[in-house]
């Protein structure tokens, strides 16, 4: 028997090239929908593999402390190997918490200060319960998106024919769609950072109520925020992303030793291994060395975040505000596990 | 029960796309598997099946992509056609797809997948950078495809390779089992 069409059809180029036009056009809603359902699709499929790979790992394991048990020649080196490995751990441990104790230094200064510019008050109050609790929901992170090695590339939903010019400035829209003036455009949902710093998948979503813009933290360290959310999956975005931005606070050293909070700005990932410091006023001291960290009166952390240390602060002659960079303290750091902070209502507020 | 085949195998392709693909990359130079999947693909279907195929493994890609949607789909389609009539040959028949793919030659095999895999990432790249009008140096458009096509292609020999030396074990020892 005679098998089907034996070139391929053009008319299958048209319907292909039909169907690109389709999703190139298509709005972020559509896109957003196909490709949460995709990474819903890949979850089983990884945990399926995550557990093969756990379970073989654990095979190798028991057949390597199997063969270990006989052996006695390699013990002096193993026992220095696991000295200097507890003595960065313990290094590692000291510097959490030296940073802790900074903290906790710089918010009693700052209750202190405030106390007595505004004094006590003469009424006595009592604590009530606060209507939203946060919670901390660990995640397993899964897999990571693709993207490309293009720097500086955005597509936006407007043209020539809407006034659009070459050089005309772009600024950043917030989450929600908005259509506003010709030199206002929205991002087609094409993110573009550096290749190797990509867009973690991790395994939780609507399903455990997370919503975007839930922030992300590895540990101490603020990693990122949800961008996108499936129903059980979702995306991150992390601190290094070029859309990444966050209400962020100079912690510094002062000459008596003391930790105090600086100035407040904002955070701004740039797509590559450095994030930036912006709108912090010329006239606030600003050191390389100084720690950043989130806002201690933000909604959204509750407690301050740490994001990472200034390792540039230049002021040139003129400029309004300081040029600062900031190593991020997850630098690139590929995580199997993180945590996100949400919010719950407190049953005992209806009680 | 060849198309639940290829369905399975490419879910799979999807999940170690996802998950594996940094894990096993070299310096920027990550596999690629849901292309190597199409390239298994263009050797065991024809016509219309070709294009089908080419259009769900793209249409995947672009999903857990960052970009629009689109770009990869067409790319996929486009040199798949062109590699599917210029190197594979034209079909005989369809109960022929599955002996092709199992006396093609891991020469042919690897040189398609190159070529295959090369071409889409150059296209889909070359797609991009046109349309947000940036410049492409050649480490972007030349280098990094023909680094990723080449790592791919050589998976695919090892597998393709595993992949026979399993069979050629499991009939031999049919055949001493029937005499």
């Amino acid at each position: 028997m005679m098998g089907t069409a034996k070139k391929p059809p053009l008319l299958g180029l048209l319907l292909a090239a039909i169907f690109a036009a389709g999703g190139f056009m298509a709005p972020e809603a559509v896109t957003a929908i196909i490709r949460n359902n995709v990474r819903d699709s890949i979850l089983p499929g990884q945990q399926l593999i995550a557990a093969t790979v756990e379970r073989t790992d654990g095979f190798v394991q028991r057949i390597r402390s199997s063969d270990d048990a006989t052996e006695e020649s390699t013990d002096g080196e193993s026992q220095s190997d696991d000295s200097s490995a507890n003595n960065s751990q313990t290094e590692q441990q000291h510097r959490l918490q030296l940073r802790r104790l900074q903290l906790i230094n710089a918010e009693l200064l700052q209750r202190l200060q405030r106390k007595e510019q505004v004094g006590a008050s003469p009424y006595r109050g009592d604590v009530t319960a606060p209507l939203f609790l946060d919670e901390l929901l660990h995640v397993t992170v899964f897999g990571e998106e693709l993207s490309f090695q293009q720097h500086g590339a955005a597509f936006v939903d407007q043209g020539r024919f809407s006034g659009v010019k070459k050089s005309d400035l772009v600024l950043q829209s917030s989450f929600r769609k908005k259509t506003s003036q010709t030199s206002d455009a929205e991002t087609d949902g094409t993110e573009t950072d550096d290749a190797k710093f990509k867009k973690p998948l991790i395994d939780h979503g609507t399903d455990f109520r997370l919503e975007t813009g839930y922030p992300v933290f590895f540990g101490r360290a603020v990693f990122g925020r949800i961008s996108q959310v499936g129903r059980w999956t979702s995306r991150v975005q992390r601190v290094t992303d070029r859309e990444y931005r966050g209400h962020a606070q100079i912690v510094r050293k002062d000459s008596d030793k003391t930790f105090r909070f600086g100035a407040k700005g904002v955070l701004e990932g740039t797509g590559k291994s450095l994030c930036r410091l912006t709108l912090i006023r010329p006239d606030v001291p600003v050191d390389v060395g100084d720690d950043v960290y989130t806002t201690s009166d933000s909604a959204t952390f509750p407690f301050p975040m740490y994001y990472g240390k200034i390792v540039r602060a230049e002021l040139p002659p003129g400029a309004t505000h300081w040029e600062i960079d900031v190593a991020p303290a997850i630098g690139s750091l590929q995580p199997k596990t993180l945590d996100v902070l949400r919010k719950r209502l407190n049953q005992k507020r209806f009680q | 029960m060849k198309h639940l085949g290829i369905a399975i195998l490419s879910y799979l392709a999807l999940v170690l796309q996802t998950g594996w693909g940094e894990r096993l990359a070299i310096q920027e130079m990550a596999p690629e598997f849901l292309l190597l999947m199409l390239v298994f693909v263009i050797f065991c279907t024809d016509g219309w099946q070709t294009i089908i195929w080419a259009m769900v493994l793209g249409g995947l890609r672009d999903a857990i992509s960052v970009g629009p949607l689109g770009i990869d789909l067409f790319s996929c389609v486009f040199v798949t056609s062109i590699v599917g009539r210029l190197l594979v040959g034209r079909s005989v028949g369809e109960q022929n797809q599955l002996s092709k793919w199992n006396t093609v030659p891991l020469s042919q095999f690897v040189f398609t997948a190159f070529l295959s895999i090369g071409g889409i990432l150059l296209f889909s790249t070359a797609l991009r950078v046109l349309l947000s009008e940036e410049t492409a140096d050649a480490k972007l458009l030349l280098f990094l495809p023909a680094a990723k096509a080449a790592y791919s292609a050589s998976l695919g020999f090892v597998v393709l390779f595993f992949q026979r030396f399993v069979c050629q074990i499991i009939f031999r020892k049919n055949k001493r089992q029937s005499l």
